[in-house]
């Protein structure tokens, strides 16, 4: 029985969709309603796939399709820890739609879109081979689209345009990656560490590039993030919780895969592979970083902030290192959790008072007090202070470059550069965070004046609680978890035994 | 793969009922004509009715039982009628899509003239489609494929205006041409293999000791000349004119039917009179999948450009015969069954797309994409069916496109010739280049211009009746299905490539 849980993550979001569309003949608020239930029924039956997982065996199950290669579920640790984080993240925003979208258009659409991508998302990490991987991987780069454009504004349609011609670019060469796989090593699982043949193909090279390109276009790395900050800002916040907290991992975890487990460490470590992608990787967090600074409006700025938390994952990716894998997984659990309340929250700014530059915040804290302390806490962990989970995957990805020089991977002076641009990564998430937190509490509102004028109580500006319960729970979670790492541990950890 | 597993024979009428039925319910069609529409059109669907259980029934017994039903005729010359591995797989396709496409012309045509010329060419194109694919030689072969380009004239200059006269005019003249082609190069093989021009799994000359430079030589007029019907650039020139036929017979005779005769010819001559090892002494994938190629690309290029509707779809058919073509054409098992795979998913997915055109043309009186700004409001069903076509063509699952894509850069890798990889991923983004934005006009585009946005009449009704949308719906349906569980298509062209490469 246990087998078929991951199948069923991807069919009850699709399945949904009937649900939601029938429901929204009725009303949309009842479409909303449902879309909810269905993301919190698919994350209860990924929570049921865990003590399996746990205990260490593998999910697997296999489907013919007439093809040479079957279709293929597999929930191994890593696929648990991404299926854990989407679900988990989507029945929260869905919940926080419900309230959100209430004034938008077209909320039906909404949500079977949304649906669309959760099914995309769940089998993109449930299955266990590229073939079926990369059904879902072009699905969720399609279907998402629509939740991009949301808004239908020519703003929203250029961001649309870009997030669609890319993503599909990125996806049809991943798909010649694949093909090209096949062809050399006779198989697409992604169940071992490193497909036997591809050593001696001349072209090993040429195929990894063209992986990385396609994931890198998905989860916005540098030279080709450049839809990223145009696409996540513009959607309803929701969805840019979810295209920031989730999506974009689906492009990380691809690369996990790509690396540890179609190429494996061994083939991969070199100046053409995996040092260049550090390099890459490196830039990624420097220039989401130096150019969030710049920013004047909150939701691109959290945008930008993705860009740099997408460097660290790929950076501990690339260090081939047990501890650099275990910070990018851990990054990947807290960036969701920190990146999706911080966009939730600041989408509870835009909807309760429509603000949206960095400028106008002063004083909003005291309007929106529980928004704030979440959005708070939560940046608190993106700069990376103890106990917050950014903290663990930074203090991770540190050590995990010293294991990387230790273990010949690269030089000492790298890993040393490593390190310094990790703390200065981190100086610059205060930079940019610093002054909206304190902006928050600090100031005050633009209407106030300067003088000490007797204030008046100050209308409490808090959304509903559909809004305010996922804010607070995923703030919450980046200390909890950030001192009790606990079953994101077991999986991680897990998932690095398997790879070294 | 070896092409000796030996095929059993067995004399059988079935071939010939297949073939000839159609005819016989032309006649029918003819005979009762304006008498009795409906009976008239009730025949004309029972043609496609009888033959393609004919054809399904006789496919798994080819494939896998290695059967081939004989039958021979003797008038004139000797008409010989085999039922043999890729004749039959395609045939089968062709005669289900033929139901399809019969069942949508009742909706199309209503408002047309000359329904019974119309409906008795379409009949009897079918036997000259089952003709050919079940021909045993290149005789047999030849005599229905100079009668099915005779019984599509009709229908290609259906609306008797002199654009579609002219239009038929080119279309004679490039036809009738590489036809003489042909009946050269069918000449010189009955020369080279003693008075013989059968068609046999593994090549008719594979044993004999031509030399590779006369081989070279004979493959000139037999590629070009299968070449015009399978619109290889530059012989492509009637096809995007042919466009102007109603838009079912653009569907099954230039998604379906005529162009993929065209192919099927380069195969057999490739395959079955050749065989992969005359044909790569003669150095034919060497030079033919460049050729292949430059269709691929320089087809989607000029597709990019053209805002007519059918226009572009046809040079979309030019771009994908392109792909089957270079399958066949790397003279590998991969890359074969890529090909044969491709006949079978661009019918579906190309046929769903002119249904929609056709929708769209009749319904919305649209003939340009730029006029179908805010579409999908008005038409959601084709709007939707149209999507699911255009994402197939650019090869995105879950629509079928992409599995054939998958098998095709298979062969061009494992024939070590990676180039034609890129240039299939090039040709993917062009694709994207032409499908995408006629959906972003459909579902996002700045609503009805102009003054039909105020007449009542023109906005409601607009969703075509169910004759046109049922069979476009259905088989948009069968293209995802068949692109996340593609287990008939790929066995049928797994065993083709196993029978005959």
């Amino acid at each position: 029985m246990i087998k078929y849980l991951p199948l069923l993550t991807i069919l009850i979001p699709l399945a949904g969709t009937i649900v939601v569309w029938a429901a929204s003949k009725i009303s949309d608020e009842l479409a909303d309603i449902s879309a909810c239930v269905v993301t919190a029924v698919t994350f209860a039956v990924t929570i049921a796939m865990y003590p399996t997982v746990a205990s260490g065996q593998k999910i697997s199950l296999s489907i013919a399709t007439g093809f040479p290669v079957p279709f293929s579920l597999y929930v191994d640790g890593l696929g648990m820890l991404m299926a854990l984080i989407a679900s988990g993240l989507w029945f929260l925003s869905s919940l926080y739609a419900i309230k959100y979208m209430e004034h938008e258009h077209h909320r039906m659409r909404f949500d079977i879109f949304s649906l669309f991508s959760l099914a995309g998302m769940m089998g993109i990490v449930v299955t266990g081979n590229m073939f079926s991987f990369y059904i879902f991987f072009e699905m969720m780069a399609i279907l998402s689209y629509l939740l991009v454009i949301h808004e239908e504004t020519p703003e929203a349609m250029r961001a649309g345009l870009k997030y669609l011609f890319m993503g599909i670019i990125g996806g049809l060469t991943v798909l010649v990656a694949i093909v090209a796989t096949y062809v050399i090593t006779g198989s697409v699982d992604l169940t071992k560490g490193g497909l036997a043949g591809l050593q001696s193909s001349p072209l090993f090279a040429v195929i990894f590039w063209s992986y990385i390109f396609g994931f890198a276009v998905k989860a916005g790395m540098f030279p080709v993030h450049v839809w990223l900050p145009d696409a996540h800002p513009v959607a309803p916040s929701p969805a840019s919780a979810l295209l920031s907290g989730v999506m974009i991992k689906a492009g990380a975890y691809a690369i996990i895969r790509t690396v540890y487990a179609i190429f494996g460490r061994g083939l991969v470590d070199g100046p053409a592979l995996n040092q260049t992608l550090l390099v890459l990787a490196l830039i990624t967090m420097m220039l989401g970083s130096a150019v969030a600074i710049t920013q004047t409006e909150i939701k691109r700025l959290l945008a930008y902030s993705s860009i740099a938390q997408i460097g660290y994952v790929i950076l501990g990716i690339s260090m081939l290192s047990p501890k650099g894998l275990l910070g990018s997984l851990y990054h990947i659990f807290g960036h969701a959790m920190m990146k999706g309340s911080l966009f939730l929250a600041a989408g509870a700014i835009i909807h309760m008072t429509g603000l949206r530059q960095i400028e106008d915040l002063r004083g909003i804290g005291k309007r929106m007090p529980v928004t704030m302390v979440c959005f708070t806490l939560a940046a608190f962990s993106m700069i990376g202070f103890p106990p917050f989970i950014g903290f663990l995957s930074k203090w991770t990805l540190a050590l995990g470059a010293l294991d990387a020089a230790d273990g010949g991977i690269f030089a000492m002076w790298v890993a040393i550069t490593i390190i310094s641009a990790l703390l200065l990564s981190s100086l610059l998430n205060v930079v940019y965070y610093g002054p909206i937190v304190i902006r928050a509490w600090f100031g005050k509102p633009e209407g106030e004046g300067h003088g000490h004028s007797p204030s008046k109580p100050v209308k409490n500006d808090d959304p509903p609680w559909q809004m305010m319960l996922p804010i607070m729970l995923l703030a919450t979670g980046t200390f909890v978890f950030g001192l009790f790492p606990s079953f994101a541990r077991t999986l991680a950890e897990q998932v690095v035994r398997m790879y070294f | 793969m070896n092409a000796t597993a030996k095929m059993t024979e067995v004399h059988s009428v079935l071939p010939l009922l297949a073939v000839g039925l159609p005819f016989v319910f032309a006649a029918l069609v003819a005979l009762v004509g304006e008498r009795a529409p409906a009976i008239r059109n009730g025949l004309a669907l029972l043609a496609t009715l009888v033959v393609f259980p004919i054809m399904a029934w006789m496919l798994p017994q080819v494939l896998a039982g290695h059967t081939t039903f004989v039958y021979t005729i003797n008038v004139l010359t000797t008409i010989r009628l085999a039922v043999l591995p890729l004749g039959v797989a395609v045939g089968a396709m062709a005669a289900l899509l033929w139901i399809f496409t019969m069942v949508y012309s009742f909706g199309y045509m209503e408002h047309e003239h000359a329904h019974t010329r119309y409906y008795t060419c379409l009949v009897a194109v079918l036997g000259t489609a089952m003709g050919i694919l079940c021909s045993a030689d290149l005789l047999t072969f030849f005599v229905f494929y100079e009668l099915l380009s005779l019984f599509v004239y009709p229908l290609v200059v259906h609306e008797e205006t002199t654009a579609a006269m002219d239009a038929g005019k080119t279309y004679l003249v490039y036809l009738l041409c590489g036809e003489a082609a042909v009946l050269a190069g069918v000449i010189i093989v009955t020369g080279l293999a003693n008075g013989s021009s059968a068609l046999v799994p593994g090549g008719l000359l594979a044993g004999t000791t031509v030399s590779p430079a006369k081989i070279a030589l004979l493959s000139v007029p037999f590629i070009a000349g299968y070449g015009v019907k399978g619109a290889i650039m530059p012989e492509h020139g009637w096809l995007p004119g042919a466009m102007i036929a109603p838009t079912p017979v653009s569907a099954v005779l230039h998604a379906v039917a005529v162009v993929k005769v065209g192919v099927y010819g380069i195969m057999i001559y490739l395959y079955m009179i050749l065989g992969y090892r005359l044909a790569t002494m003669a150095g034919i994938d060497v030079v033919l999948p460049w050729i292949a190629s430059a269709t691929i690309i320089i087809s989607s290029l000029i597709a990019i450009r053209q805002d007519d509707i059918k226009r572009r779809l046809a040079y979309s058919t030019i771009g994908n015969l392109g792909y089957i073509v270079l399958g066949a054409a790397l003279l590998s098992p991969w890359s074969l069954k890529g090909g044969v795979l491709h006949i079978f998913m661009h019918s579906f997915m190309k046929i769903v797309l002119f249904f929609c055109a056709g929708i769209i043309i009749t319904r919305g009186h649209k003939k340009n994409f730029s006029e179908c700004a805010g579409l999908a409001k008005r038409m959601p069903v084709t709007a939707a069916c149209f999507t699911v076509g255009a994402v197939g063509m650019i090869g995105l699952p879950p629509v079928c496109g992409w599995i054939s894509k998958w098998v095709l850069l298979q062969g061009t890798f494992a024939s070590g010739q990676w180039i034609f990889g890129l240039v299939i991923l090039f040709s993917a983004f062009l694709n994207m280049g032409y499908y995408l934005p006629p959906i972003f006009t459909f579902y996002f585009g700045d609503g009805e211009k102009g003054a039909n946005e105020h007449a009542p009449a023109e906005r409601q009704g607009l969703e075509a009746p169910l004759t046109m949308l049922a069979p476009t719906s259905i088989i948009a349906v069968a293209c995802v299905i068949l692109g996340l569980w593609p287990y008939g298509p790929y066995w049928v062209a797994d065993a083709v490539v196993r029978a005959i490469y």
